[in-house]
């Protein structure tokens, strides 16, 4: 890895090219990577699949944000934790993937949208399965940011950490988690009452 | 929260699901590098070799036709076509990539992918599909020279519908998305705004 190296990430019918050379990763580097992986490897593979549904586009999901955490901890910045670390990139990454991915009559909704649409087609199903299958599509239905969202709170982030990760304030993000605990209860627990 | 002693709780759903950690490993990370690069290469090289048969059929163009408006046309071609070279790249360069995805918040990487698509969006318009439709007059003025107005016509008129067709499907689809974008980028600076409050 001793080459300084040029990127390119094709994006449209353009070709972007990163003019950063990618240098040989340093110990450390290697060592937060590691660290990174062996703490939060399995949520980032629950993130990729939430952020792709295409087997082979998840696996070049899965390396893209893998070797764009590797490059971030050349200058990781400790005033943050490790987790509001990995998960910015991997959510930055991803929210990218889905603006290139985007198919051009495939319409994203937010968060207040989903939770209007989510009354019209709920089932009870206990299958864990089904219900996996279920929670993935209604993920898979949102807006980038409504999407880091859920993911986080799904993950059992804390609010403070949220608020980190996305850059949205304290009130957004409570008020978007009401609506997640909302959308979710009515569809996995046929109403609302099991919200707190 | 959730009573997680539902067996419909969706946080236990989703963090029980079957994963396969994976982790790259310093030699793969190389060999994406290395196929990354290749692939700017390939793409760059493509990019020229379309550009310079653009050149090479418009210079071809000047030296069979008479009339001053058509050598004018190939003569834009050629300017628009190097200049298209220029400024498409140029454009790449000064772009940053995902390199900075740990520098911002989501929000903020999300309005800059966001504004850098847009960005993208006008310039294929003009730099990219513009040189490329030119280019396909280029050809089109050439059989008109080499062939005459009759049997151009008849030979060409199929083919110049479906052009026809093809140029307007791709602005239609190109503006339709530029709206979505910039609605995308209202719907951030709402946001924004609403973090302020």
């Amino acid at each position: 890895m001793g080459d300084i190296l040029e990127t390119s990430i094709a994006s449209d019918y353009l070709c972007v090219r990163e003019t950063q050379p990618i240098s040989a990763g340093t110990a450390d580097q290697d060592i937060r990577y590691a660290d990174a992986i062996n703490q939060y490897g399995a949520a980032l593979d629950r993130l990729v699949r939430a952020y792709e549904a295409d087997p082979e586009k998840r696996r070049d999901l899965g390396q893209d944000i893998h070797f764009q955490l590797w490059r971030s901890f050349q200058r990781y910045d400790t005033r943050c934790s490790l987790r509001t670390w990995v998960y910015r990139v991997a959510h930055n990454v991803g929210a990218s993937h889905i603006l290139r991915e985007r198919r051009i009559f495939s319409r994203l909704v937010n968060l207040e949208q989903l939770e209007s649409l989510s009354s019209e087609d709920r089932t009870q199903s206990f299958d864990q399965r089904r219900s996996l299958e279920r929670l993935e599509s209604l993920i898979q239905r949102l807006k980038p940011l409504d999407r880091q969202i859920i993911l986080l709170y799904l993950e059992d982030t804390d609010a403070a950490s949220i608020g980190k990760i996305t850059g949205l304030s304290p009130a957004n993000v409570a008020m978007k988690i009401h609506r997640i605990k909302k959308i979710l209860a009515r569809q996995f627990q046929g109403g609302g009452d099991h919200v707190q | 929260m959730f009573n997680d002693s539902l067996p419909n709780d969706p946080k236990s759903i989703w963090k029980n699901q079957p994963t396969e950690p994976s982790k790259m490993t310093l030699k793969m990370i190389h060999r994406k590098t290395q196929r990354l690069h290749t692939k700017t290469r390939r793409e760059l090289l493509n990019s020229i070799g379309v550009s310079l048969s653009v050149v090479g059929l418009s210079i071809f163009g000047i030296t069979r036709v008479h009339g001053s408006a058509m050598r004018a046309f190939f003569v834009l071609t050629i300017g628009w076509t190097l200049a298209a070279q220029y400024f498409v790249y140029r454009g790449s360069v000064t772009d940053s990539g995902p390199s900075d995805v740990s520098l911002y918040t989501s929000l903020q990487s999300y309005r800059r992918e966001v504004e850098r698509q847009l960005s993208l969006s006008s310039r294929f318009l003009l730099w990219a599909f513009g040189p490329i439709m030119l280019g396909f007059g280029v050809i089109g003025a050439l059989l008109f020279a080499i062939a005459g107005p009759h049997g151009f016509l008849r030979v060409a008129i199929p083919y110049l519908t479906l052009l026809g067709i093809s140029f307007i499907g791709v602005v239609f689809i190109r503006i339709q998305q530029q709206h979505a974008l910039q609605r995308e980028i209202g719907e951030l600076k709402e946001i924004e705004k609403s973090n302020h409050c």
